[in-house]
């Protein structure tokens, strides 16, 4: 079923909903953008929005278990991903890169998508933003 | 038809400038900007301590004159500028901080804001 549409509450008919996909490609804690992009995630979910979030390249890391972000004195981005469902984005995937070296690594967390089936996961979303 | 913009990229980035002339050029053809918000690096634009050196043109001046000129808000993220030291005179005020540097047009906002225009109606364009 085509996920930019769902049955209204009350009259069951289908409607239009918007869905939006952060593809999030940034090293966890070089920058604040992985942080920036789980945190527009978090309010986008709040206001009824369909979230997914797709790791990829750099961002594969952020994955990984066992973040010791207090080393950098910064928040855990593995403790803002795993809150991510809390706030209801349930549908986490990352690309799956065979180069990667955590390519055999990466958390329960989210589930692979293959690289071939990027471009047409990525066009079943309304809006997309690239971290 | 109608816009909303993003505006990600810091002001010394060339998409920050993309983003401003692109601004200007929909508002010049007649079309209808929603609102534009800053997020990440781009929050500085906001600013009224940013100095650019001499010859370089000023983000936060061409942003104000586009206010005044258009009414469009100018929304900046609240967290994103708390955090690169943007701070309205409120938020000095609750997080006990000796100053303010908002410059005047622009408007501390939340991420609803933002949201709130994600509509099947209205385009999206995001500056990153």
């Amino acid at each position: 079923m085509d996920r930019n549409l769902a049955a209204d509450d009350k009259t069951g008919n289908l409607c239009l909903v918007k869905t939006l996909l952060f593809i999030i490609q940034s090293d966890p804690y070089a920058t604040s953008k992985v942080s920036d992009a789980i945190d527009m995630a978090y309010a986008a979910a709040v206001f009824e929005i369909e979230v997914a979030v797709l790791f990829s390249g750099a961002a594969l890391s952020c994955l990984l278990q066992g973040h010791q972000s207090r080393l950098l004195d910064k928040k855990s981005i593995e403790k803002k991903i795993l809150a991510l469902p809390i706030y209801g984005v349930d549908e986490l995937r990352y690309v799956v890169d065979a180069n990667s070296p955590f390519a055999s690594m990466l958390a329960g967390i989210a589930d692979p998508l293959p690289e071939s089936e990027q471009a047409a996961y990525m066009a079943g979303f309304q809006e997309i933003q690239v971290f | 038809m109608i816009f909303s913009v993003i505006v990600r990229a810091a002001p010394d980035n060339v998409g920050h400038l993309l983003a401003l002339n692109t601004c200007e050029e929909l508002i010049r053809q007649g079309h209808q900007l929603e609102q534009i918000f800053f997020y990440e690096s781009a929050v500085v634009a906001a600013s009224a301590l940013l100095l650019p050196e001499q010859d370089e043109l000023s983000v936060t001046r061409r942003w104000q004159a586009l206010f005044t000129a258009s009414e469009v808000p100018l929304f900046v993220c609240v967290a994103a500028a708390l955090k690169r030291g943007v701070v309205n005179e409120q938020e000095a005020t609750s997080h006990a901080l000796p100053a303010h540097n908002l410059a005047d047009g622009f408007e501390i906002a939340g991420l609803g804001e933002w949201i709130g225009t994600l509509q099947p109606t209205i385009k999206q364009v995001t500056f990153a």
